[in-house]
């Protein structure tokens, strides 16, 4: 039980698009973010370094100058402040001038050098009281310089850093114990002012630091939203797709304001749901015809069956019923052939095998084998077409089919003493092959209705209505059509049209 | 079991159906008409007394409920028997104001039943 509520609380869905936008996206930025904070520190780091670095060698400096200054004074028993203010002074007058030169040459080159003359320079007791300095540094600031020095052991060379802040510019500065020969302690003072740039880049990284949550916050946010926004027609395609079923397929999508993106998914759902009604549609249609069609000819074997053993009869009825049952009988096989037929040719095309051959070659055996079934009628048949071959890539058995359909059709309704006449021709890549009869034509509101499934005009028993649609179907997956001219009273005409694959001309 | 003054008209556009249901109104005793489609039965229908129509819904050209409503207006005392060789209750759906209904998968002697039914 209580693992069961843990589970239910702990419901984070990993491999969702929304965790993926925001929360993996939101934690990526983080870590980026963070890398460029620590890179940006640490160069900001290595600023102030070396900033200090240079201090410590400016007082270095210092020390050994005034050092040497004070070894150059020897005996003098002031010596040590007149090194100290020859040193800070940063100038060269002096009496003992021979023997100070090269120090003072040396030390001018190094405050030029280091722009020491742009720093604060001062020189304090360890009490706490400035003895010398700089020009450029007033009292104000040196008192300021002189708070919170602490210099805990007395060692030479021993510095510590401070940063000031006065008058709005940032000072840093280094104090450096310096233990005379006598071993008086003083405390040797650098400052350098901080530029604007050393101040920007403080500011700067505060404003890093406060922006980084911030950003984070913001794009998980904006992440949500957007996450929504994609996921919205997802969700609601979900939601439809889950309302649809075989009885109800009416349901359609509206592309509201979608990306485009979606846009196509939802278009393409659309479009499918519209194939697969139409799909239902035809399948339901199709069942309902060939239930129909069936249903006739049984009716008719149970009635006339039915009638005859009411009474004896003579031998001659029960031979009349008979036929009719077996004629009604083949009439039904006919029918489901013809519907398997349909069925393989929708949905299984590749039951076909295409081969090359003569067409010239394949309708002349046609004709030959029409025209005896025509003599039985006294029908007269002919047939006409150029000389030389014609090749045509076609599965054969069908292409047969099709025609005999046709042909068949033709002599069926057309009465004793017509004709049916087979004209073939070839323009540019086409064979067209005209079946024209002398029948009863067909009515102008009918003419497009014919290729329909089970379509059949007034004369019933004549077929099943299913073979003009047969040969349509087969012209079509042979990437040609048939098409029909016929009046009423004066006859048909069907044309059949076949791509050609090459002519030979004889 | 008919009387010879009953007078039936069928109509049917198949003609083997057609020819079943003559043979079975004859052998009862009833005089028969048919026609195979609307033109052929109105041709009849106004040179003769006609008592019952046996009517089939589906027909090429003119529809069934069509003719069905010229009967109708044009006299209403004929019976109008709908035919098909769909259920029932289908053809009740297509033509509720008909006399009787009949299946035709259920054979000439539930033909003939519904026939006396429907001239008492």
């Amino acid at each position: 039980m209580k693992f069961k509520k843990f589970d239910v609380k702990f419901d984070i869905k990993f491999n969702s698009i929304k965790f993926e936008i925001t929360v993996l996206y939101t934690l990526i930025l983080g870590v980026v973010l963070l890398l460029f904070s620590g890179v940006l520190y640490l160069m900001s780091n290595a600023f102030f370094q070396a900033i200090d670095n240079e201090l410590k060698l400016k007082a270095q400096q210092i020390d050994h100058t005034i050092r040497a200054y004070e070894d150059a004074f020897g005996e003098n028993p002031n010596a040590l402040g007149m090194a100290v203010q020859k040193t800070v002074s940063m100038r060269g007058e002096n009496p003992f001038e021979l023997r100070t030169r090269r120090i003072s040459q040396d030390w001018l080159a190094q405050v030029k050098s280091f722009d020491l003359n742009k720093d604060y320079v001062a020189f304090a007791t360890q009490s706490g009281k400035t003895i010398f300095w700089s020009e450029n540094l007033r009292e104000e600031l040196r008192d300021i310089f002189l708070e919170d020095i602490q210099f805990p052991r007395q060692s030479n060379g021993r510095v510590t850093f401070r940063t000031i802040t006065y008058n709005k510019k940032n000072i840093r500065l280094i104090n450096r114990l310096f233990v005379d020969k006598k071993g008086g302690v003083y405390i040797i003072q650098v400052g350098v002012a901080q530029g604007p740039i050393t101040r920007m880049l403080r500011n700067w990284l505060f404003s890093v630091a406060i922006s980084i949550p911030i950003i984070l916050f913001l794009t998980n946010f904006v992440g949500k939203i957007l996450a929504s926004r994609i996921l919205a027609p997802v969700q609601e395609i979900t939601r439809l797709a889950r309302t649809i079923t075989s009885q109800d397929l009416s349901t359609r999508i509206k592309a509201k304001n979608f990306d485009v993106e979606m846009k196509d998914l939802v278009d393409a759902f659309n479009d499918m749901i519209s194939r697969l009604e139409g799909s239902f549609k035809h399948v339901e249609e199709f069942s309902y015809h060939a239930a129909h069609e069936l249903k006739t000819p049984l009716t008719i074997i149970k009635g006339e069956s039915e009638l005859i053993l009411r009474k004896d009869r003579p031998p001659e009825e029960y031979k009349k019923a008979l036929q009719v049952v077996l004629e009604e009988s083949g009439r039904m096989l006919k029918t489901i052939e013809d519907l398997l037929l349909l069925t393989k040719l929708d949905y299984q095309p590749s039951i076909f095998k295409f081969t090359a051959f003569d067409f010239k070659e394949f309708l002349t055996e046609i004709f030959e084998q029409s025209r005896t079934l025509a003599a039985r009628k006294d029908v007269r048949m002919t047939m006409d077409a150029p000389s030389g071959q014609f090749m045509i890539h076609a599965d054969r058995l069908h292409l047969r089919r099709l025609f005999f359909n046709i042909i068949d059709n033709a002599v069926k309704f057309t009465p004793d003493g017509g004709r049916v006449d087979i004209t073939m021709t070839c323009t540019g890549q086409r064979i067209m092959t005209v079946i024209a009869d002398t029948g009863p034509g067909i009515a102008e509101q009918d003419l497009s209705r014919i290729f329909e499934r089970f379509f059949r005009t007034d004369n019933s028993e004549l077929g099943n209505g299913l073979g003009l649609n047969i040969a349509q179907t087969i012209a079509k997956l042979h990437h040609g059509q048939i098409t029909v001219e016929s009046k009423l009273g004066e006859g048909s005409a069907f044309t059949i049209n076949l791509p050609l694959v090459n002519l030979i001309l004889s | 079991m008919g009387s010879s003054n009953t007078t039936i008209l069928i109509v049917d556009d198949e003609k083997r159906i057609q020819n079943i249901y003559i043979r079975t109104f004859v052998e009862a005793g009833f005089s028969v008409r048919w026609a195979g489609n609307a033109q052929e039965a109105m041709n009849i229908l106004v040179r003769e007394k006609i008592d019952v129509v046996l009517l089939d819904i589906k027909m090429p050209r003119i529809n069934g409920q069509t003719l069905f409503d010229v009967i109708q207006k044009y006299d209403p005392t004929i019976k109008v028997i709908v035919s098909s060789v769909y259920p029932v209750d289908k053809q009740k759906l297509m033509i509720p104001q008909a006399r009787d209904y009949y299946d035709k998968s259920q054979g000439p002697a539930v033909l003939l039943e519904k026939v006396a039914h429907a001239i008492v």
